[in-house]
């Protein structure tokens, strides 16, 4: 878990570092959705370091769907 | 306003249907429609042509500016919610390409190196192309796509000793239904094309362009699954994970270059990194034109980064991503026809007083 969120921290470290001097300048809107993406792609990290098996949005959408897949119409 | 010409439009339209769909769906095609897999593309692109034409033809309507621009100006709440269904759908296409190239390099390049590693180093190239905009895209795509395009079209002399064409034979063994079937897998890959009046104004994306484009990328797929059924044969070039990566693995020219896999790969990699980098282009375009005000160009990596944690949340491994081309087809039909279709009837300008 530990090593999960160093690795996080060491990527939104990095990408401040490079991207904070043209960030400043920029609009507040832009601003938020920038850290905002940035906080939901640090959960999405963790998630995945907690979760032994997570919920996978593709798995969904197959389940969903299924009944119109090719290989049960089939 | 960044410009682009109508050749270099149409050579995007042939990159984005083919580039991603040589490693992702012939050896479903393959098991699907056997050695009548040829035809499944050109079915697929007849399928995709009835799409272009809506489109435009709702580009016709708003000739000056792109398709997320007229939705939004027409339809203040509907239009953004529609540029929002394309953006996170494009969003998805973003991370399954990405999940792709990623799980290929890491298959058959770079075994030893973790997948994160390669994917951090795909997402920052495709991070840094995309921020360049559509300009930089457009002109990647102008120096490798026919490169690529010039490999292919030489394969068959390279393999020509390896054809045997009693592999063609017999036609339609198992019906028309198979190839149909097959037509309708591809439909999900070859329809990407349908996404480029999104971000590009009907002055520049008419459509004899996307026609043009369409036709080009269509026909080096079909060239290329023929290749893998006289080569390989279909029984066998479906049970590859990659089968244009074994085609390719059977040329033999001389001792000294049995390895001419990797040439071939080191064109086709920038070719699928530009690709990425335009649907990561037109995801922020989608954001920007929902929130005005944006910086497009400053958000996207924030954009790489969220699809890059978001492709390894989606698919759990690389079989993930084929299961999910079998159902992939429904949800590409809903952005590829039925909303073009709804764009038919509703998109217009307002009447003039």
């Amino acid at each position: 878990m530990s090593t999960y969120i160093l690795k996080a921290m060491f990527v939104i470290a990095l990408v401040l570092l490079l991207e904070w001097r043209v960030l400043r300048r920029e609009s507040r809107s832009t601003r938020w959705l920038y850290f905002s993406m940035l906080g939901v792609s640090t959960c999405i990290w963790l998630y995945l370091g907690i979760e032994d098996k997570p919920v996978r949005p593709s798995v969904w959408l197959e389940q969903v769907l299924s009944p119109l897949s090719i290989n049960n119409l089939r | 306003m960044e410009r682009i010409s109508e050749r270099q439009a149409m050579l995007i339209g042939a990159g984005i249907i083919f580039d991603a769909t040589l490693i992702s769906i012939p050896a479903q095609l393959l098991g699907v429609a056997h050695q009548d897999a040829w035809l499944t593309y050109l079915v697929a692109g007849v399928a995709v042509a009835a799409s272009l034409w809506l489109l435009s033809r709702v580009g016709s309507r708003f000739v000056e500016v792109d398709l997320y621009e007229a939705l939004v100006t027409r339809f203040k709440w509907v239009g953004r919610m529609v540029v929002l269904m394309y953006t996170f759908f494009v969003f998805f296409l973003v991370c399954r390409d990405l999940r792709m190239v990623s799980d290929f390099v890491n298959i058959h390049l770079l075994q030893k190196t973790p997948l994160v590693v390669i994917s951090i180093l795909v997402v920052l190239v495709v991070v840094f192309i995309a921020r360049g905009g559509v300009e930089l895209l457009a002109r990647m795509t102008e120096l490798y796509l026919p490169l690529l395009f010039f490999v292919v079209l030489i394969l068959p002399l390279l393999l020509g000793k390896e054809f045997e064409l009693r592999y063609y034979k017999p036609i339609f063994e198992h019906g028309v239904g198979d190839v149909l079937e097959g037509g309708w897998l591809a439909v999900s890959y070859v329809s990407e094309i349908a996404l480029l009046p999104f971000f590009l104004s009907h002055k520049v994306f008419r459509l004899r362009t996307g026609l043009y484009g369409m036709g080009i990328g269509v026909f080096f797929l079909t060239l290329l699954i023929a290749l893998n059924i006289v080569t390989l044969g279909p029984h066998i070039a479906s049970r590859f994970m990659y089968p244009n990566i074994e085609l390719i693995r059977q040329i033999r020219i001389t001792d000294f270059l049995d390895r001419f896999d990797i040439a071939i790969v080191s064109i086709w990699l920038p070719s699928i990194i530009t690709k990425i980098g335009y649907l990561l282009y037109i995801c922020c375009h989608g954001i920007k034109r929902v929130t005005p005000g944006m910086s497009a160009k400053q958000i996207t990596t924030a954009v790489g980064l969220v699809a890059l944690t978001c492709s390894f949340w989606f698919f759990e491994n690389s079989i993930q991503l084929i299961k999910v081309n079998y159902v992939w087809p429904v949800v590409a039909t809903l952005f590829a026809f039925v909303l073009p279709l709804l764009m038919f009837f509703f998109l217009k300008p307002k009447p003039m007083r």
